[in-house]
C-alpha cells in the first residue's frame, strides 16, 4: 500500500510537468523590507488586487509575479505582523522597492480549525489558542511542541524528553485517547496506540507555520477521538517559505540530578523550500533531536491491585514485598508460605507448627532493578519529510508529502515502555483548493525494537533464576528464610538473609551476562514470553471536502465532506488479539455545515453534525451548534453547544496484554467475553465487597462509544486602544457512558471460593496468587454521567516597542465519578502562566527576550501505570536573543525549568529538570 | 521615545522584580524517597534478653552457663528474636546444679545442651500464643541435630510448649514466671531446667529393664515388615514424634499369663478344678518362658501387632492416622478422655484410650496418669485402668510411659 502511493503519486507529478502552456505574461519584480530594522521580510504575500494570482517574497525579500492582467495595476502587499500596503505598478520594468511597517499582531490572527475554513480569531466560535511562527522564534521551549503547555488550559504530560502528551480540559495520560493531532491534514495518531507519540514523527520546527488548538470537544469537525480537543499543525507552503533555514541548538541537562550525571542536548533542525517555478515548488527538512532521557526516578513503594494501587511506607530493606514505582522486575510476587513454605511443613511435620505461627501469607517479591539500569538513557529523535507542490492552476495545488520519524524515546502506558527505533512514516497526495481538498494518506507505524520495561525486566529475572523451578528463587528464599528464622533472626532480619542468598550471584545491571539476557529477552516478542513489543498497525484514510457557500451564500454557506478510514491490527500476538492474523477496522463518516450571518453580520450563527460508524460500534450522529455575537468592532461573545464522541481506542477494542503486576488487560469487543468464558466461569467487581468475602457478579454490557455535550461560552475582545486581549470561557461538559477500565476477577479453576473464604488478608493474596486467580481491567461504560466543568481567562497586553505581558489562569473540575471506576481526569484544580516577551527592541530591534512562567496545582493522577499524587509544580522558562538582521542570524541563550527545580506532570513519569541552550538560526521566519 | 522605553524598561524591571520574588519563595517538591517501614523493636522495652540475663543476680547460674557458651552476643543482637525458657538460680538448684562452679565443672556439650535447648528461635512464645489445644505446640530450639535432607535448612531439637488455664508448660517442666519480655524476647522463668534428651525412643526404651517383653513384643509385630512400617524403625527414626504407652514387664507377663491359661481352658468342654489347677501351671510356664514367649507361635503376629499398635498414641492427617504427637503427663486431660491410636489407622472408628490425668492437689505437677483399654471388662483380669509407672520419659523423637497393664483394644 505504501509503495502504491509513493508509486501513484509520482506518476501524477511526472503527468502534470508536462501539462503547461502560459497565457502571454508579464513579471513584476520587487523587494520588501522593514520599514523599523530595514532587513528584508521573507514570506511576504504580494497578490494582484481584485485576482487569484500571487507570489510570495523570497528569503532575501525579493518576490517576482507573473502577472497577465494589463497595466497600470494594484498591488496588495500583506504579511502578519505588518500593516497592509497598496502600490499602483504601471508596468512590468518598475522595480517594486517597499518598506513595511510593523503593526501589533493583537487578535488579527487567522484561524482555520476552528471551522474549517479561515477566520479571524476574534470570531471563532469556539475557544481557539494559537501559536505561530513567530511565537516560535521567539519561544523560550526547546521544542515548539513543549509550547503548548503554556497555552491556557492544556495540561501536558511528559512521559520523557521527547514524549509530550497534550490534553485540555482533563482526561490526560502519557498518550491521550482524547485529542485529535492533525498534522498537515493527516491524522497524526500512532494507529496502534490511538494517539500521537509527541512530535517524534510531524514536523521540523523550522517548517511550522501555526498550531492550533481547539480545547474541549471537536469531534462535530474533526471525527470521533477529540472529545478534549484537537491539536491541528500546518506547515508551511514551499511557494511562501522560500529558502535554506537551519537552527542548532545545544545545551545541557540533567545538572544535579540524582540519577544521571550532566548530559548534552542536541537539536538540529534544517530547512530547504525552493520554488522552481511558478507552478512548481518543493521543500525537505530535517530535525535530529539527541539527549540522555530524564529518569522516572520514583522509588517509593507502590501498593498494586491490578492496575491501580497507592504509594505505601516500604523500600527494599524493609518490605519483602516492595514493588517500587519506577524499579521493574519487582512485580513478581508470591506468597513463599503458600508457594514453599506449607509444602515443606507436609514434609517435615515437626516444623509444622513453627511454620503455621508465621503470617497467614508471607508476599515476598523479586528483586527489581531501576529504570536507569533498564532502560536506554538515549533519547534520539530523527525526523525527515518533503513535499512536492505543483499548481494545477492558479488556484488548486496538487501535493504529495512523505514525513518520516524515527528514534528512541520513552513512555508510559500500561508499563513503562522503551520506544526503541521506532519508526513512523505518513504519507499523501493530496488535491487543494481554496474552496475544496482531496486527500489520502497512511500512516505505516513499526514499533522496531520497543520493549515494555516491565515484562523484559521480570523475565530477566526468570532468565537468570526461575521464580517458579524446584529449587527455583522462591524455594531458595523460603527456606533461606526458614532456615534464619530457626536461627534466631527476626522476620525482617530473616527476609534481609534469605533475599540476600537468593540474589547470590544476581547479574549486575550493565554487566556483561545481564546485557546478554537482558538483549536476548527484549528481542523476544511477548507473545513467545519475551518482552518485544511487535507493532506495525498501519492506518489508511481518505477525505475530501466541498465548499458550497459560492453556489449558496444567499441563503446560507455550507460545507461538507466526508472521509473513510481503516486500521489495520498487526501486533503479532504481542499487543492485540491478533496472534491469528491482522485485525481490520473500518471507520467512516461524514460532516456538513451550515453557517448563516444575520443582523448586518453581528451574529453568526454555525450548525455543524458529523456522522460516524465503526465496524465494532453502533454509528453516531454528533452535531455543534455556535453563535458569534459581535457586541462591538473586535469584541466578540461565543456561545456553543457540541457533542463529541469517541469510540473505544483500538486497544481499548483489542488489547490483549498481561501487564507488570499481571492483571490481563483486554479489549471491549464481545469475542473477549467468549474467549474467557465470562458466562460459564463467573466474574467478580474487585472492589471492597471482594475482600469482605461477599463479592460482586459481574455481567458487562455492550461495549458502547463514549459522548460528551459541551456548552461553551466566551468571550474574546480587543479593549484598551486594542492593545488588551482578554480571552474569557467557561465551560460544561456531561460525559456519557464514559469509557473507563474497571477491574474484575475470575478464578482460574471456576471456584468461587477463593473470594469467600478467609480475612481480606486472604482474598487479597489469592487475588494476587496467578495459580488462583486472574484479574482483568476490561474497558466498560460508566452508567452514571460524568459532569465536568471548568473556566479560564487569559489577558494579553501588547507595549509599545513589542514588549507584551501576558497571564492566563484556568481550572477544570470533575464531579460524580462512581466508586470503583478509574476515571483518569488528572487535571489540576488551577494552573495559572504568566509570559513578559519583547520580539525586538533595541538597536534595530535586535534584542528579544521571553520570560514565561506556569504553575498548577496538585493532581490525583490516575493510570494503568501507577496512581498517587502529583505535587503543585512551577516552572520558569525564559530567553534572551540577539538578532544580526544582515546576516540574518538569530542567536539565542535560554533555558527551560531555570530554576532546576525537578518535578513530574505525571504519577511514575521521567523527573524534569533544567535544560539549558544556546541556538544559533539562520534564515528563520 | 528614549524616555518611553526608559519607564517601560522600569515597569519590566519591576515585574521580573515581582515575578522573581514568587517563583523563589515557592519551590517544587523533591521526589520523596521510599520510607523504610519503622521496624520495631519485638517489645518496647530497652533491656534485652542478654542484658537481663547479664544483669539480674536471680540468672546469675544461667548467664554463666550462657556466657560459657558465648551465647550472650546473640541474645544481645536486635536483629535476633528468642523466647528463653530461662531456669533461674532456684530452679538450676532443683535439677542438681546448685552453683556457677558446678556449671564451670560440667562438660562444655552439657553447658551447651542446656542453653540451646531452652532457645527458642525467632519467634516471641508469650503465654498468649501457646494452645491449650491437645496435647501441646512442638517448637524448635537452638540445638541442631543436622540438616533437614534435600534444603539447607537447620534441622532443631524440638521442644512442647503446653497451656492449660493458667499453668505453662515446656515438655513437663512448670514455668513459674511467664511473659517477661525484653527488647528482642520473651523470658519464661522454669521451674526446673528442660534438659534435651540424647537417645531415640529405641535405644532408651530398649535399655529400660522394665521393657524386655515390649521389645519382644515390638519384634514380632514387626515380623514380615520393613522400612517405616516396622515399628522399630519409627522407634529409631529421629524426626518421630511419638507417644507410646509401654507397659511393663509385668503387665506382659499378666498378658501372657492369661493368653496361656485361657488358651488350655478354650480346649477343655467342661473345665474341672483340675482343669483349672493345669491351666494355671501352663500360664506359669509361659510366664517362666520369658519374653521368649512372643516370639513363639504360643501368639499371632497378627495378635501382637494389634496390641503394639494400641500403644502407640496417633491422630488423623491428610494421609490417615499417624503416630505424630508427643503427649507430656500433663498434656492428658483431667477427666477420661479418648485419645486415638495408630490402631485407628485399620479401623478408623475404633474409639481409642481414656486416659486421664491427675495433677497434686494445687501443683502443675501430675500425681497419677491412668490408661483404660477399650476392651475394658471383657479382658480376662479385669477392667481396672493401667497406672503410669514411669511418666514422661523424654526421648528425642518422643515420650513414653510405662504402664502396668497391657491395654486390650478389643
Amino acid at each position: 500500500m505504501r509503495k502504491f502511493f509513493k508509486y501513484y503519486s509520482f506518476a501524477i507529478i511526472v503527468c502534470l510537468f508536462s501539462i503547461g502552456a502560459n497565457a502571454q505574461s508579464n513579471i513584476i519584480k520587487g523587494n520588501i523590507k522593514n520599514s523599523a530594522t530595514g532587513e528584508s521580510v521573507p514570506a511576504v504575500s504580494i497578490t494582484v488586487k481584485g485576482s487569484g494570482s500571487g507570489s510570495f517574497t523570497d528569503d532575501k525579500g525579493n518576490f517576482s509575479l507573473s502577472v497577465t492582467q494589463s497595466f497600470p495595476l494594484t498591488i496588495v502587499i500583506s504579511s502578519i505582523g505588518y500593516e497592509n500596503k497598496e502600490v499602483i505598478v504601471n508596468n512590468a520594468a518598475q522595480f517594486v522597492s517597499e518598506n513595511l511597517t510593523p503593526a501589533s499582531v493583537l487578535g488579527q490572527e487567522v484561524v482555520v480549525s476552528a471551522t474549517r475554513t479561515p477566520s479571524k480569531i476574534l470570531e471563532s466560535p469556539v475557544t481557539i489558542e494559537r501559536i505561530s511562527a513567530a511565537n516560535i522564534r521567539n519561544t523560550s521551549a526547546v521544542s515548539y511542541y513543549d509550547m503548548i503547555s503554556k497555552l491556557k488550559g492544556v495540561d501536558v504530560v511528559n512521559a520523557s524528553l521527547t514524549f509530550a502528551s497534550p490534553s485540555t480540559r482533563g482526561f490526560n495520560g502519557s498518550g491521550n485517547l482524547r485529542l485529535n493531532q492533525i498534522v498537515d491534514g493527516m491524522d497524526n495518531q500512532a494507529p496502534g496506540l490511538n494517539f500521537s507519540v509527541g512530535s517524534i514523527i510531524g514536523l521540523s520546527e523550522l517548517d511550522v507555520e501555526s498550531v492550533e488548538l481547539l480545547p474541549g470537544a471537536s469531534s462535530a469537525l474533526y471525527g470521533p477521538g477529540g472529545m478534549n480537543g484537537a491539536l491541528i499543525i500546518s506547515s508551511k507552503d514551499p511557494f511562501k517559505y522560500q529558502g535554506l533555514s537551519f537552527q542548532v541548538k545545544t545545551g545541557i541537562m540533567n545538572i544535579d540530578n540524582k540519577s544521571r550525571d550532566v548530559s548534552p542536548y542536541y537539536n538540529w533542525n534544517l530547512r530547504w523550500a525552493k520554488k522552481l517555478s511558478e507552478k512548481f515548488a518543493f521543500k525537505v527538512t530535517g530535525e535530529l533531536v539527541q539527549a540522555k532521557d530524564w529518569v522516572a526516578n520514583d522509588y517509593r513503594d507502590y501498593d498494586r491491585l491490578g492496575t491501580t494501587g497507592a504509594i505505601k511506607q516500604g523500600d527494599r530493606q524493609t518490605d519483602p514485598n516492595y514493588d517500587g514505582v519506577n524499579t521493574y522486575g519487582d512485580e513478581t510476587t508470591a506468597d513463599i508460605r503458600s508457594a514453599v513454605l506449607n509444602k515443606l511443613a507436609l514434609a517435615a511435620p515437626f516444623y509444622a507448627p513453627y511454620v503455621n505461627a508465621l503470617p497467614a501469607s508471607i508476599p515476598v517479591s523479586r528483586t527489581g532493578y531501576r529504570e536507569n539500569e533498564i532502560l536506554n538513557p538515549n533519547t534520539v529523535n530523527a525526523k525527515v519529510s518533503g513535499m512536492l507542490s505543483y499548481k494545477l492552476t492558479t488556484r488548486t495545488a496538487l501535493n504529495a508529502a512523505a514525513y518520516f520519524g524515527t528514534g528512541n524515546t520513552v513512555y508510559t502506558g500500561s508499563d513503562r515502555y522503551s520506544l526503541l527505533n521506532l519508526k513512523i512514516g505518513q504519507y499523501k497526495v493530496e488535491l487543494i483548493n481554496p474552496q475544496w481538498f482531496l486527500r489520502a494518506y497512511t500512516t505505516q507505524e513499526d514499533a522496531g525494537e520497543s520493549y515494555n520495561a516491565t515484562v523484559t525486566t521480570r523475565l530477566l529475572n526468570e532468565a537468570w533464576k526461575s521464580s517458579t523451578a524446584a529449587d527455583g528463587w522462591y524455594y531458595q528464599y523460603a527456606t533461606s528464610f526458614l532456615g534464619a528464622k530457626v536461627g534466631g533472626s527476626s522476620d525482617m532480619a530473616a527476609h534481609q538473609i534469605a533475599r540476600a542468598y537468593a540474589d547470590r550471584g544476581r547479574p549486575d545491571a550493565g554487566s556483561p551476562i545481564f546485557n546478554n539476557i537482558f538483549n536476548k529477552v527484549r528481542s523476544i516478542p511477548i507473545s513467545r514470553g519475551g518482552g518485544l513489543f511487535v507493532d506495525k498497525t498501519n492506518l489508511y484514510n481518505v477525505e475530501g471536502q466541498y465548499d458550497l457557500t459560492p453556489y449558496t451564500e444567499k441563503v446560507v454557506d455550507i460545507l461538507v465532506g466526508a472521509n473513510y478510514k481503516r486500521y489495520v491490527l498487526n501486533s503479532e500476538g504481542t499487543l492485540f488479539a491478533d496472534s491469528s492474523g491482522k485485525i481490520p477496522i473500518n471507520e467512516y463518516g461524514a460532516y456538513a455545515q451550515l453557517t448563516k450571518r444575520f443582523a448586518n453580520d453581528r451574529i453568526k450563527l454555525i450548525a455543524s453534525a458529523r456522522y460516524d460508524k465503526n465496524d465494532n460500534f453502533d454509528g453516531r450522529f454528533t452535531p455543534r451548534f455556535s453563535a458569534v455575537i459581535k457586541i462591538a468592532e473586535d469584541n466578540n461573545i461565543r456561545l456553543s453547544y457540541q457533542q463529541a464522541y469517541r469510540f473505544g481506542s483500538t486497544q481499548q477494542q483489542y488489547i490483549n496484554l498481561r501487564v507488570g503486576g499481571g492483571t490481563a488487560l483486554i479489549g471491549g469487543v464481545a469475542s473477549f467475553a467468549t474467549f474467557y468464558k465470562f458466562n460459564s466461569n463467573p466474574i467478580y467487581a474487585i472492589n471492597n465487597n471482594l475482600f469482605a468475602g461477599k463479592p460482586d457478579a459481574v455481567t458487562l454490557p455492550k461495549f458502547k462509544a463514549e459522548t460528551v455535550n459541551s456548552f461553551e461560552a466566551g468571550y474574546k475582545g480587543l479593549l484598551a486602544e486594542k492593545r488588551l486581549l482578554v480571552d474569557i470561557y467557561g465551560y460544561y461538559g456531561i460525559y456519557n457512558d464514559f469509557i473507563t477500565r474497571r477491574l474484575i476477577a475470575q478464578s482460574v479453576n471456576g471456584d468461587a471460593s477463593i473470594f469467600t473464604t478467609g480475612d481480606a488478608a486472604t482474598i487479597k493474596a489469592n487475588l494476587n496468587n496467578p495459580a488462583l486467580a486472574t484479574s482483568y481491567s476490561v474497558p466498560t461504560n460508566v452508567q452514571d454521567k460524568v459532569t465536568t466543568y471548568g473556566y479560564g481567562i487569559g489577558l494579553t497586553y501588547s507595549f509599545r516597542s513589542n514588549f507584551a505581558l501576558s497571564a492566563n489562569a484556568s481550572s477544570d473540575n470533575l464531579n460524580n465519578v462512581p466508586d470503583g471506576f478509574v476515571a483518569g481526569f488528572n487535571s489540576p484544580k488551577y494552573r495559572a502562566g504568566a509570559t513578559f516577551s519583547n520580539t525586538g527592541f533595541g538597536y534595530q530591534d535586535r534584542v528579544g527576550f521571553n520570560f514565561t512562567y506556569r504553575w498548577q496545582d496538585d493532581v490525583n493522577f490516575q493510570s494503568d501505570f501507577a496512581t498517587g499524587i502529583v505535587p503543585a509544580f512551577q516552572t520558569l522558562d525564559a530567553q534572551v536573543s540577539y538578532k544580526l538582521p544582515a546576516q540574518k542570524v538569530l542567536l539565542k541563550l535560554g533555558g527551560t525549568n531555570l530554576l532546576n527545580q525537578y518535578y513530574r506532570n505525571g504519577f511514575g513519569n521521567a523527573t524534569i529538570g533544567g535544560l539549558y541552550y544556546f541556538a544559533i538560526g539562520y534564515n528563520m521566519f | 521615545m528614549k524616555i518611553n522605553n526608559l519607564k517601560k524598561y522600569k515597569s519590566a524591571n519591576i515585574f521580573l522584580l515581582l515575578g522573581a520574588v514568587v517563583i523563589l519563595a515557592s519551590c517544587n517538591k523533591d521526589l520523596p524517597n521510599a520510607q523504610p517501614i519503622p521496624i520495631p523493636d519485638s517489645n518496647p522495652v530497652g533491656t534485652s534478653l542478654g542484658m537481663e540475663i547479664s544483669t539480674n543476680p536471680d540468672y546469675s547460674i544461667y548467664k554463666a552457663a550462657a556466657t560459657r557458651v558465648g551465647m550472650l552476643p546473640l541474645l544481645m543482637d536486635s536483629s535476633k528474636v528468642f523466647t528463653i525458657l530461662l531456669p533461674n538460680n532456684a530452679a538450676f538448684i532443683a535439677s542438681g546444679i546448685p552453683s556457677v562452679d558446678v556449671i564451670n565443672a560440667l562438660p562444655i556439650s552439657s553447658v551447651g545442651g542446656i542453653v540451646q535447648f531452652s532457645m527458642i528461635p525467632g519467634e516471641q512464645w508469650t503465654s498468649d500464643k501457646i494452645p491449650e489445644t491437645f496435647p501441646n505446640i512442638q517448637l524448635p530450639t537452638s540445638i541442631t541435630i543436622g540438616v533437614l535432607p534435600g534444603t539447607t535448612i537447620p534441622l532443631k531439637m524440638s521442644v512442647f510448649l503446653s497451656k492449660r488455664g493458667s499453668n505453662v508448660w515446656a515438655n513437663t517442666i512448670p514455668v513459674v514466671k511467664a511473659d517477661n519480655k525484653f527488647r528482642n524476647g520473651v523470658i519464661h522463668v522454669m521451674a526446673a531446667v528442660v534438659s534435651p534428651a540424647s537417645q531415640v525412643l529405641r535405644d532408651a526404651m530398649y535399655a529400660n529393664p522394665e521393657l524386655a517383653y515390649f521389645k519382644a513384643a515390638i519384634a514380632r509385630a514387626d515380623s514380615g515388615q520393613s522400612g517405616l512400617a516396622k515399628l522399630d524403625s519409627l522407634l529409631g527414626y529421629g524426626v518421630t514424634n511419638m507417644t507410646v504407652l509401654a507397659p511393663n514387664n509385668a503387665a506382659f507377663q499378666t498378658l501372657i499369663f492369661g493368653l496361656a491359661f485361657q488358651g488350655y481352658l478354650s480346649q477343655v468342654p467342661n473345665p474341672t478344678a483340675m482343669d483349672t489347677a493345669i491351666a494355671t501351671a501352663t500360664g506359669n510356664g509361659a510366664v517362666a518362658a520369658g519374653p521368649a514367649f512372643l516370639s513363639t507361635n504360643n501368639v499371632s503376629t497378627a495378635l501382637v501387632k494389634g496390641l503394639m499398635a494400641y500403644h502407640f498414641l496417633a491422630t488423623n492427617t491428610p494421609a490417615g492416622f499417624q503416630p505424630n504427637i508427643r503427649v507430656f503427663s500433663n498434656n492428658f486431660a483431667t477427666t477420661p478422655t479418648l485419645v486415638t491410636t495408630l490402631v485407628n489407622a485399620g479401623v478408623a472408628v475404633h474409639p481409642g484410650i481414656l486416659a486421664q490425668a491427675t495433677f497434686a492437689p494445687g501443683s502443675p505437677f501430675v500425681a497419677t496418669l491412668t490408661f483404660t483399654g477399650y476392651a475394658g471388662a471383657a479382658v480376662p483380669f479385669g477392667s481396672a485402668p493401667a497406672q503410669a509407672v514411669q511418666k514422661d520419659k523424654f526421648a528425642i523423637n518422643g515420650v513414653y510411659h510405662v504402664i502396668d497393664k497391657v491395654l486390650l483394644p478389643q
